[in-house]
């Protein structure tokens, strides 16, 4: 393997570039993007289905609505960092492997199901119970998910390892600012593609096929753009992550290093 | 001998007709946003003044239907050919993309003409599907257009691909002259290198890289990344084994590009050439 000829150029790039390159990286590696996202998703779609069954039970109201709207929103933003796990580890193996594998994403996800659920789960659950504590995460720690996936810290630190949560945060030290304002852009996209796409799976079932939406379809619609933009937003933070390295650790010039290192010892032999 | 895969990029590579190749930086649809927002938004304000003016002064004549009449017709022209006339008349650029610095070229990097300006732009009715309201006053949703950049290559919406044209960032590139080192523990590190080693055009590139970065890399981590090229380096020189190796490549980087350029380059060899060839065509197994 040779470390400069990763599958995505690695250079510096803008939050806007990265939003572009998600674009492609999901053409590129489509099928397995949505099997994926659908094996991790899915279970959670019919989870939060049966959740606002329970909680409005066919209620179309207005008052009704913005309730559907609103808890979605909140299951989803809560469930991402967990079913999007599959689609980040395959990006990771995909970044230098041109095969990368199924069974493999399997066996890593399992090894990192501790950590997961640990911090994706207990600890988010814990800041979720308020609103304001909810966008901790999101603002100082926006790559936690793709530290405790991709890089595999042990829990706590050992043999000059550093643990998860001390390698989170050297990685995100002082650009707390920056991930703010990247935030509010992310709800500003996300909350256009979101709206967009609604009104448009809307106006084509209505104008072409002639289906009016009772409530059960409305939550699956909602339900279901919902979760193509977490999922197209999982590949940014992705790409973001790798900007992160770059810019902060000097990654590209790593591999390069480590490349020319490799060209030389097979020079030398 | 296998090809090495298209790594996925932004960047492009366009050879002119005359030979000339030019890199760019393709702006997708999140790059392209801003500087749409920005035009709707000179197109409202403009809109909404005539809107003003024209009432105001048609109503004291006591005609304030021709005033809205006028508007009316004025709302159509802006709305069809604001960006055709504009990227026509600035070169491929509307007062949003010259603020963000975009540019419409031709696929082949020729500037645009009129015709792909206009028919481009009138397109946008197309790639603006769906539309929420009532006909050119209804606001676009453009997931035609998006899903047309998001299956091909170039990001080109269906206007684009109609045309033959595409939207880059324009880069002002800053030319970097060689990077000043001349700490002594550097130069005493240089002097003690062996005369006979030649620095192959690949070690040389990855020196330059590194030293361009070092400075933004914070120390420990500098010396962990010099590490993976600098241990090899030090067996080769016979340097102890604690040699500091941001130390050594920055030596050597000094001897190469500082005091050797100073002394006079020579040409390489034809068989270190030939080398350096082979080298660079290395692929992925």
């Amino acid at each position: 393997m040779q470390f400069d000829q990763a599958r995505i150029a690695i250079r510096e790039r803008s939050w806007l570039d990265n939003l572009d390159l998600a674009l492609q990286v999901i053409r590129t590696h489509f099928k397995a993007v949505c099997v994926l996202a659908a094996w991790g998703v899915l279970p959670l779609v019919a989870m939060n289905y049966a959740m606002l069954y329970v909680l409005l039970s066919g209620d179309l109201s207005e008052e009704a609505t913005f309730e559907m709207v609103w808890w979605s929103l909140v299951a989803v933003l809560f469930e991402a960092p967990l079913a999007t796990a599959p689609v980040t580890l395959y990006l990771g193996q995909a970044l230098f492997d041109a095969h990368p594998s199924g069974r493999k994403v399997a066996r890593d996800l399992l090894a990192c199901l501790p950590q997961l659920f640990l911090f994706q789960f207990l600890l988010r659950g814990l800041l979720f119970v308020m609103v304001l504590s909810a966008v901790i995460p999101y603002a100082l720690w926006p790559y936690l998910n793709e530290v405790i996936l991709l890089e595999r810290n042990p829990l706590s630190a050992r043999g000059g390892q550093l643990s998860t949560m001390k390698r989170s945060s050297v990685l995100h030290r002082g650009k707390s600012g920056d991930y703010i304002a990247r935030g509010l852009a992310a709800a500003f996209f996300g909350g256009l593609l979101v709206v967009a796409l609604y009104v448009t799976q809307s106006m084509v079932l209505r104008v072409l096929f002639g289906v009016s939406e009772g409530w059960t379809a409305r939550v699956l619609a909602l339900q279901g753009v919902l979760w193509i933009v977490a999922v197209f937003f999982t590949v940014v933070r992705f790409l973001s992550y790798l900007d992160q390295r770059i810019r902060s650790e000097g990654w590209e010039v790593e591999l390069f290093l480590r490349a020319q290192r490799e060209r030389m010892m097979r020079h030398a032999a | 001998m296998p090809q090495p895969q298209r790594q996925l990029d932004s960047r492009i590579e366009i050879v002119t007709p005359e030979n000339i190749a030019f890199h760019y930086i393709l702006a997708g649809p999140f790059r392209r946003l801003p500087a749409y927002l920005i035009d709707c938004g000179i197109i409202l304000g403009f809109l909404i003044l005539a809107f003003i003016v024209l009432t105001m002064t048609t109503s004291f004549g006591g005609v304030g239907g021709l005033g809205i009449g006028l508007w009316l017709l004025l709302v159509f022209i802006v709305s069809w050919f604001y960006f055709g006339v504009f990227e026509t008349l600035w070169n491929g650029q509307t007062p949003g993309k010259r603020m963000l610095g975009l540019r419409v070229l031709s696929e082949n990097g020729q500037p645009i003409n009129a015709m792909q300006a206009i028919l481009r732009n009138v397109l946008r009715a197309v790639d603006g599907l769906p539309f929420w309201g009532a006909g050119g006053l209804g606001i676009p949703f453009y997931m035609c257009g998006l899903a047309a950049m998001a299956a091909g290559s170039r990001y080109q919406r269906l206007g684009d691909l109609a045309c033959g044209t595409i939207v880059v960032v324009e880069r002002r590139s800053r030319l970097r002259g060689v990077a000043r080192i001349e700490h002594p523990d550097v130069v005493r590190m240089a002097l003690q290198l062996p005369v006979s080693f030649t620095v192959s055009r690949g070690l040389a590139h990855a020196l330059s890289v590194y030293v361009a970065r070092r400075e933004r890399i914070a120390p420990a981590r500098r010396y962990e990344i010099a590490r993976s090229l600098a241990e090899p380096l030090a067996a080769r020189f016979s340097l102890p084994g604690d040699t500091n190796p941001d130390l050594l490549l920055c030596a050597l980087y000094y001897r190469t590009f500082i005091a050797d350029s100073s002394a006079g380059s020579t040409p390489l060899s034809p068989e270190r050439e030939a080398q350096e060839m082979a080298d660079a065509e290395v692929t992925l197994p």
